[in-house]
Formats: structure tokens, C-alpha cells, sequence
């Protein structure tokens, strides 16, 4: 017997999460869910020459360091290539870890760094901008050109079983919003990334990036707007097609 | 209005509207006071801060960790590599940014680089110019009768041997007949003695011999195995040596050599450490032991042991497998040569394995103990005349595989030393 499809009461319905039985829960919990006893123990069997600390520490965290290098640049390959120089960097770098903030927050701020000077460079950036207007110019004749990387490869909650037509819309709604995070500024992206993909709050982003607070409340909301701009182009640019099309048929 | 570092209270509120961080009665009176464009983007970013918020994670590639590890202890032990990126970034250039010289300055620069090129190839030229070794005899007769060769008017003391006999007042009235070593070791014209002596050394190597075994012979002055293990194998007559059978290797004819007294264990740990241990089994039932050793060499049998037993054989020792059975006992060999391995008394190779193992006697008497176990037979730690090759470990399923395959914390110092399994008749 089919079970009956609750909608949620939320203007946005809850996607499926379970499609990805490895992701960790995210409600929004940041980087400090670590227990911050253990994370200090193998800080200091890395730094008493442990390598087999290193594994341990680095296993704890590399989901999280992948999805934040996955959200950056969105292509798999850059993304585990940025996660492995950040595992390298921050293994090397432990000497220098204070223990001032958490341990995952640091963390996070050397493999955002990685990936900043990565995506200011301006061979990625060019690329990805291609990539991405490929991408879209692809879903929009309804397909999937990412290269094999499909949607969900990439982490976005489709629903395999689109049970009714608002969870696709949802759905290509948020590829949508994806999309135009991905054109935005690296400093912009960066912010989005680690207050509404990674749930950090005001105090954990200026950590990581290095800013005050007052920075990342005024980046942030630059960064919405900016957003919000990207996606009207995107609608005027998708009106102007159909116009195009209506207009030749 | 929003300031470049900081919002104002009024975008902050905002803000804070959107990021749901209000209390219910708070929101609805800042919701109250917005005008309709306004409701509409803070609504419009509410749902996208919410769907950006439901994006999955993705579980990260289960290779990125041992990837991420090899790097490190990479650079654990080599220390810190230049990354790709920095090395590309130090030699961008800006194609702008080079000075449109003249022509004159393009021409001066093909000069330059001919220049250098020309020199190049004649300085690698002249290093890698192949070096014939001079042969003892030409060098003696040189100076007295004949020059027969370039090589030998090259390193010819112009000074007559009589003057130099003369020079000498122990050995003015006698004339010594003319011979390789002394006459190389005098100093010549131009005070080359080293070459000299290099090239006079090992005048029996032949040029024929494959490289394997040339190189093994003509080994460096300062060689570590030469220096440390001048062991000569004074049981075996020279009839029986390498040098006397061009075709075969070294390797090959120590399979056939004479069952000797086993070596002690600290003695086969140093040979082993220099490639130059062999490990003889000696069966009654050569046939079953070979199985048992070949049935025991897999990954499963393996782990419990401080030691690895591989199904193939090291690369000097392929022959000496391939020839293993069945075995010829008449002589017919058309050269005329005594061939040991062809005679009825030599032992009956049933096949040859490979044995990793560190070269430490306490490991070496625990191969010993197992081995003997597994076959039921004499286990004898014999020495190889010369190195043989260092064998890459080949895996359970008999194909090699490269040193290196696994991280560098699981790589332990070992060495591969041939195991012959032969018969006791």
C-alpha cells in the first residue's frame, strides 16, 4: 500500500537526504561537532611524530573538507585534488595550530584558503564559468552534461522519486540557485558556502576567513543580493529564449 | 544604506530576518513595517538560503585519504616538494612584457644558443664517448716494440722503458720483461696512473657477456660489495666458474654447484643484505616440497609470516626455473665444454621461488625453521658468486609488482633471495 506523500509545512519542502547514506547530519551544526578532547589527543600524537595519527585525524574530518571543496569549485576531480592539498597542508601545518579556535573551524579555514587561491586563479575561474554556462544550457534542454557528474553525484537533493511536481520544481530550483552560486565572486561563494551549505555561524566565518564579524554580516548580505541578481539573469535570460523560440515558431 | 564593511542596523535586521534568527513576535512586526518589493527579496532569499541548506553531502572518495597519505609521507621522507602550481607560476612569462629587441639582438641570441648547443654536445660527447678498455699485453709491448692501437699511443709514456729502468738505480742493470701491471702503474707523461690502472684491471672480462653480468663484474673502485665482501668461493674449481660457460649466467650455474655446508646465520644475513644469498632446500621428495612451497606462496599463507614466499623467480635465476625440468643427463652439450647442469651428477632442480624477507639472522632462522617444516627437507644457506639482480617482489599471483605500490610506511627493508628447491638424490 502506497504511503501517502506528507507535504511539509515549510514554504520549501525537505528533500530527500537519504539518498547519500554516508552524509553526515547537517543541521547545521558546523564544523564544531567533533569532540574537541579526542581532536586535541591526535593533534598532539600528530605533533609526537604519530603517522598513524594522521590517518585518524584526517579520516574524521575529510568528508566535510570534500564537500566544502565541492561547493567551491563544483567538479569532482578539482574538488578531491584541493581536498588532498588541503589534507597535505593541513597535517604540515599542525605546528601552527594554536588551539584558539576549534579544531574543524581551522581546518576549514586552511582548506577554504586552498581553495580561494585555487578558484582565484584565473585559469579555474575560466573554466568553471564555461562549465557552468554548459551546464545550464544543458539542463535546460533536458539533459545532464557535467561531465558524468550527475546531479546527484554532485549532492543535490533531487528526488529520485519526484512524487509530485513542486519537489521537481524544488529541485530544479535549487540546481538553479547552485548555478548561480557558482558565478559569483570566490570571496562571495566562500561566505555562502560556510554560513547556508555548511551552517558555521557569524563568529566561526570570520575565523575561518579571517574577517571581523561585522565583515561577514555585510559580505553576507552582499552576497544574497548578489545572488538574488544572478538568478533574475538567469529568468531574463530563460524569458528572452522562450520569446526567441515563440517568435521563430 | 550598506556601508562597504559593515551593514546598517537596518540591513542588519534584515539580515537577521532572513537567517531566521528573529523571535516570532519580532519578525512579524519587522515583516509589517517592509514595503512590497522589499517582502518579496527577503522571502526570495529565505527560500534560497533554504535550499542551499538541504544540499546533500557528498561522501568523500574512499582513495583521497591514502592518496592525501602517500603525499605526506612522501614529503615525510623526501621532504617538501615543489607543487606543480608553484613551478608553473615561477616560470610564467609575460609574453607582453618582453622587449621587442632587434635583429641584431635576435642573431646575437641563435648565436648564443648554437653556441651552447655545439658546446653541449661536445662536452657530453666527449663524457659519453664509449670507452674501450685498454688491453694489459698492448700496454706492455707499447713502449719497446709496436704501437698497435690508438688507445696505446694515448697512454704510451713517451719516455722510452729503457730510460725509465735507467731512472731507477735498484734496477739499472736488468732489463724486466715487459708486463701488464707494473707498466700500467708507472706514471705516464701526463701523471695518469688512475686511468691506466682502471683500464688495466680484469683484462679476462669479455665484451660479449650479456650487461647483467658485465655490470656485475666491472663494478665501481668503490663498490660496497666489492670492498665488503671479497668472499672467493675457493671450493668451487675453476672449470665451474661463470667465466667459463659465456652462455649462462652466474645465477644460473650457482644452481648447480655442489650441495656446501649451510652458512651461519649472521653470515647469510650479510650475504642476503648484498644480494648475493641463495637458499638451497634439498628434498628427498622434491616433487611434493616444490608444491607445498608453490601451494604455500599466496597472500593468505603469507600474512602470518615475518617473510613473504613468491612463486617466481628472481630474474638471473628465470633460466635456471625454465630449465629446472625435466632433467637431461647426457652430455651433449656441441661446444665441447664440461656443462655441469648437463652432467649425471648434477642436482635435480625440481623449481625456484623467491623468498622477501629482511636480512637479519633472526629472520633468516625463521625462513630456516618454516622451510624446513614446509618441505620436509635440508635447508642450506649457500653463496652466490656474484649479486644477483634485486628482484622486484612479484605478487602471489606470480606477476611483478613495483617496490613502491603500497605507502611508504608498509614498505620495510627486505631483500628478495632465490629459493631452490632441489633434489636429494
Amino acid at each position: 500500500m502506497p504511503r501517502p506523500v506528507v507535504q511539509s509545512p515549510s514554504p520549501v519542502p525537505s528533500f530527500s537526504r537519504e539518498s547519500d547514506p554516508l552524509a553526515e547530519p547537517k543541521a547545521h551544526p558546523g564544523p564544531a561537532q567533533g569532540n574537541n578532547q579526542e581532536d586535541m589527543a591526535l593533534v598532539a600524537a600528530v605533533r609526537a611524530g604519530d603517522a598513524r595519527a594522521w590517518r585518524e585525524l584526517l579520516a574524521r574530518y575529510q568528508t566535510r573538507l570534500f564537500n566544502v571543496c565541492l561547493r567551491m569549485v563544483r567538479n569532482r576531480d578539482l574538488a578531491e585534488d584541493m581536498t588532498q592539498e588541503s589534507m597535505v597542508k593541513i597535517i604540515q601545518g599542525l605546528g601552527s595550530y594554536d588551539g584558539r579556535s576549534k579544531l574543524s573551524t581551522w581546518m576549514i579555514r586552511v582548506t577554504m584558503n586552498v581553495c580561494l587561491s585555487k578558484l582565484r586563479s584565473e585559469k579555474v575561474r575560466r573554466h568553471h564559468s564555461l562549465e557552468g554556462l554548459a551546464e545550464r544550457a544543458a539542463r535546460s534542454a533536458g539533459r545532464d552534461s557535467s561531465g558524468g557528474i550527475g546531479a546527484d553525484a554532485l549532492g543535490f537533493s533531487q528526488d529520485r522519486e519526484p512524487s509530485t511536481a513542486s519537489r521537481v520544481q524544488d529541485a530544479e530550483e535549487q540546481a538553479r540557485v547552485l548555478d548561480a552560486l557558482d558565478l559569483l565572486d570566490p570571496d562571495q561563494k566562500a561566505i555562502l558556502v560556510l554560513r547556508d551549505l555548511r551552517g558555521l555561524d557569524y563568529d566561526q566565518i570570520a575565523d575561518v576567513l579571517g574577517i571581523a564579524l561585522g565583515t561577514v554580516k555585510s559580505r553576507i548580505s552582499r552576497a544574497r543580493s548578489a545572488l538574488l541578481e544572478r538568478l533574475e539573469e538567469f529568468e531574463r535570460q530563460e524569458k528572452q529564449g522562450q520569446d526567441q523560440r515563440l517568435g521563430r515558431g | 544604506m550598506t556601508t562597504y564593511d559593515h551593514n546598517s542596523p537596518q540591513d542588519d535586521l534584515l539580515l537577521a530576518l532572513i537567517e531566521g534568527e528573529l523571535d516570532a513576535a519580532r519578525e512579524a512586526a519587522v515583516l509589517a513595517t517592509l514595503d512590497a518589493p522589499t517582502l518579496a527579496r527577503v522571502n526570495q532569499m529565505r527560500r534560497h538560503r533554504a535550499l542551499l541548506g538541504r544540499v546533500c553531502d557528498v561522501a568523500a572518495p574512499p582513495q583521497l585519504l591514502d592518496r592525501a597519505m602517500a603525499v605526506l609521507e612522501r614529503e615525510a621522507v623526501l621532504g617538501p616538494s615543489v607543487s606543480d602550481d608553484a613551478v608553473r607560476d615561477s616560470f610564467q612569462i609575460d609574453q607582453y612584457a618582453v622587449p621587442a629587441g632587434g635583429a641584431w639582438q635576435r642573431r646575437l641570441a641563435i648565436a648564443a644558443g648554437l653556441a651552447l648547443f655545439v658546446g653541449g654536445i661536445g662536452y657530453f660527447g666527449l663524457r659519453l664517448a664509449p670507452h674501450r678498455p685498454v688491453i694489459g699485453p698492448q700496454f706492455a709491448s707499447a713502449p719497446s716494440s709496436s704501437k698497435t692501437s690508438g688507445d696505446a699511443e694515448l697512454h704510451t709514456d713517451p719516455q722510452p722503458t729503457e730510460q725509465l729502468a735507467k731512472s731507477d738505480p735498484t734496477t739499472t742493470d736488468r732489463v724486466s720483461p715487459p708486463s701488464p701491471a707494473p707498466l700500467a702503474q708507472e706514471p705516464t707523461a701526463s701523471g695518469d696512473t688512475r686511468l691506466a690502472q682502471a683500464d688495466a684491471i680484469d683484462p679476462d672480462i669479455d665484451d660479449s657477456l650479456p650487461f647483467s653480468i658485465a655490470s656485475a663484474v666491472s663494478f665501481d673502485d668503490a663498490d660496497p660489495i666489492e670492498l665488503a665482501l671479497d668472499e672467493p668461493r675457493t671450493d668451487l674449481t675453476p672449470a665451474r666458474t661463470w667465466a667459463a660457460y659465456e652462455d649462462l649466467t652466474p645465477a644460473t650455474l650457482s644452481v648447480f654447484n655442489e650441495m656446501p655446508a649451510s652458512l651461519d646465520l649472521e653470515h647469510a644475513a650479510r650475504l642476503a643484505a648484498d644480494g648475493r644469498l641463495v637458499i638451497r632446500v634439498r628434498a628427498d621428495r622434491p616433487a611434493i616440497a616444490a608444491a607445498r612451497l608453490i601451494g604455500q606462496a599466496d597472500s593468505r599463507a603469507n600474512k602470518g609470516r615475518i617473510f613473504r614466499l613468491m612463486p617466481c623467480p628472481p630474474p638471473d635465476f628465470e633460466e635456471a626455473a625454465a630449465n629446472a625440468l625435466p632433467p637431461a643427463r647426457t652430455m651433449d652439450d656441441p661446444s665441447g665444454l664440461t656443462v655441469p647442469y648437463r652432467t649425471p651428477m648434477r642436482p635435480v632442480v625440481e623449481t625456484v621461488l623467491s623468498v622477501e624477507l629482511d636480512p637479519s639472522a633472526s629472520t633468516i632462522a625463521m625462513v630456516q625453521a618454516e622451510l624446513e617444516v614446509l618441505s620436509e627437507g635440508a635447508v642450506v644457506f649457500d653463496m652466490l658468486e656474484m649479486p644477483v639482480t634485486m628482484a622486484p617482489p612479484c605478487g602471489e599471483d606470480g606477476g611483478l609488482r613495483g617496490w613502491n605500490a603500497a605507502a611508504p610506511t608498509s614498505v620495510v627493508h627486505s631483500v628478495v633471495v632465490p629459493l631452490i628447491v632441489e633434489s636429494n638424490e
